[in-house]
């Protein structure tokens, strides 16, 4: 099993470990490998293309997490990513995928940062589903040209 | 921190106003029975760009494993296809959700 599936079968057994009576410790955690999951997702699928493979754990390690949330920003704003020409199917799933990245890296800042608002078992689910979606729409546009834009936009800070 | 006070965005002030005419009228199409209420404010992300939080609290029903990625999907793409967050106000959605029984055990007043 891949790193990235790990994460998320990770993130799926902490939100049902006990769900009579969750901790907090399980949901912020689970949402944190939700997120995670979609992040070494992304970098695994990224490194792929890189053919050189003793390369490939260095180009691992140059992904930035606030480069790739505002790269999926850009992505979810029709007016700066308008995507002309392209199949408004494909464009409607990665605008999606871009949108729960986004939403996930933002919750996981949540759960693991802010300790005065309590996470409930609705919340932490949410979020694994989320990523758990996330999963299943990049299977159905990996190998589409745009979405093999995106993973190379990952690694390069968008202009402002 | 995160409040209703005026937030600058890129594009100018946000009209407050205007704003939650908006986003009452996308809270009005969403279903009663998988709603209770929604709140809001606008602040910024982690990553300090203007965002608005939308915080939803969903029926019991609603909340059920099994229902919940369809009930949290259908929620998000009307507030999200009727606001327009990001071309309408420059400001990024995002969206928590809680069941009824879970407020009413917590009653936070942010979700109030």
């Amino acid at each position: 099993m891949a790193y990235h599936d790990e994460l998320l079968q990770q993130a799926k057994d902490l939100v049902h470990r006990n769900p009579n009576n969750p901790t907090q410790a399980d949901l912020r955690r689970s949402v944190s490998s939700a997120y995670y999951a979609l992040f070494h997702l992304l970098i695994f699928e990224a490194c792929l293309n890189w053919s050189n493979d003793i390369s490939r754990r260095g180009l691992a390690r140059m992904f930035d997490h606030g480069v790739m949330k505002k790269v999926s920003k850009k992505v979810t704003d029709a007016s700066k990513m308008p995507y002309a020409g392209e199949d408004p199917v494909v464009v409607d799933k990665l605008r999606s995928f871009a949108g729960l990245f986004v939403q996930l890296q933002e919750q996981r800042h949540e759960a693991d940062y802010n300790i005065k608002d309590a996470w409930t078992l609705t919340q932490s689910l949410k979020e694994m589903l989320a990523a758990n979606r996330a999963f299943v729409i990049w299977q159905e546009i990996r190998t589409e040209k745009i979405s093999q834009d995106y993973l190379v936009s990952l690694l390069i800070r968008p202009r402002e | 921190m995160r409040d209703n006070g005026l937030v600058y965005v890129p594009t100018g002030f946000v009209n407050q106003a205007q704003l939650a005419q908006n986003v009452n009228a996308a809270i009005r199409s969403l279903s009663p029975q998988e709603v209770v209420r929604v709140a809001y404010s606008i602040g910024n992300d982690s990553t300090d760009d203007p965002a608005i939080f939308f915080r939803i609290v969903l029926t019991d029903a609603a909340s059920r494993e099994d229902r919940l990625a369809d009930v949290t999907g259908r929620v998000t793409s009307t507030l999200f296809n009727s606001v327009r967050p990001i071309e309408n106000w420059g400001l990024t959605p995002y969206f928590s959700f809680r069941s009824f029984s879970e407020q009413r055990m917590r009653n936070d007043p942010e979700w109030s």
